[in-house]
């Protein structure tokens, strides 16, 4: 039944995609991408990913906010004028800032501190896998490496852009 | 139906995502699509991976460590294009590839 439920997810996440790349509007092409990354992200959460799956959506759904916060600097959408541009800019930061700790708590809580929680890893075989084969020694030089790179991508992002003028 | 079938249509469904992302990415002519076209692309191999470990059982590690690797690549890929994007300037608010091959002439 699981099985069928993560099918109907996929397929849910394969129309959302096709709107998503055929629309015009960045309305639909925001909420395509959003549908897409809940359904494919929620799919691998009822497949036994456990604290992984929760970690996929925040990803994926960081990413969608990355396409937001992009589409506002260029007041394609929401189509509504700055009254003040420091105050947006720092409500870009704040709201990327807290989609980056929403998803690190999120991970870090369903994986450590919840007794008894049913998405927790270790009794998933899937996420059970995941951690013989990821969580040893060398991949925290990687991972550093990675949060590095992502780190000067966002920073990047915010320091070397410049603001569309009127 | 069965489990086997149920596995190979979500295998199918999930290679059909990644055929749009990789066909917007190509077809499309204006940028954040096709950029759009890779961050679907990338999704789908993060879940086709997982998916892919689960259901066969031999080397399911690697397969999750290409998981991992995508999920990883997959907000780093969005902000290096959103800010390539942004730095070209050249696409003002129309966000339009015609535009910018006027320029060129």
């Amino acid at each position: 039944m699981s099985e069928l439920f993560v099918g109907v997810l996929i397929f849910v996440s394969l129309i959302s995609t096709l709107v998503a790349a055929a629309t015009r509007e960045t309305e639909k092409l925001l909420w395509g991408t959003i549908l897409c990354s809940l359904g494919l992200g929620l799919s691998i959460l009822i497949s036994g990913g456990g604290y992984f799956g929760v970690l996929v959506i925040s990803v994926f759904l960081l990413t969608d906010l990355l396409l937001y916060l992009y589409f506002r600097s260029l007041y394609v959408h929401p189509k509504k004028k700055l009254i003040n541009k420091a105050a947006d800019r720092m409500n870009r930061i704040f709201m990327l800032w807290m989609g980056l700790c929403g998803f690190i708590i999120a991970a870090i809580s369903m994986h450590e501190f919840i007794e008894n929680n049913p998405f927790s890893g270790d009794r998933l075989r899937p996420v059970a896998l995941l951690h013989q084969r990821i969580w040893g020694e060398d991949w925290y030089i990687l991972s550093l490496a990675t949060m590095i790179i992502g780190l000067v991508a966002f920073g990047g992002f915010f320091l070397v852009r410049r603001e569309k003028n009127d | 139906m069965t489990d086997l079938l149920l596995q190979e249509i979500i295998l199918v469904l999930l290679l059909a995502i990644f055929l749009v992302g990789a066909f917007t990415m190509l077809i499309r002519r204006v940028a954040v699509w096709s950029l759009v076209g890779q961050i679907i692309a990338i999704k789908s191999v993060v879940a086709g991976s997982f998916f892919l470990a689960s259901y066969i059982g031999r080397a399911p590690g690697d397969l999750l460590s290409l998981c991992l690797l995508f999920l990883g690549a997959l907000p780093t890929v969005a902000a290096i294009g959103l800010l390539v994007l942004h730095r070209c300037a050249r696409f003002g608010g129309t966000l339009d590839l015609e535009e910018e091959d006027r320029l060129r002439g």
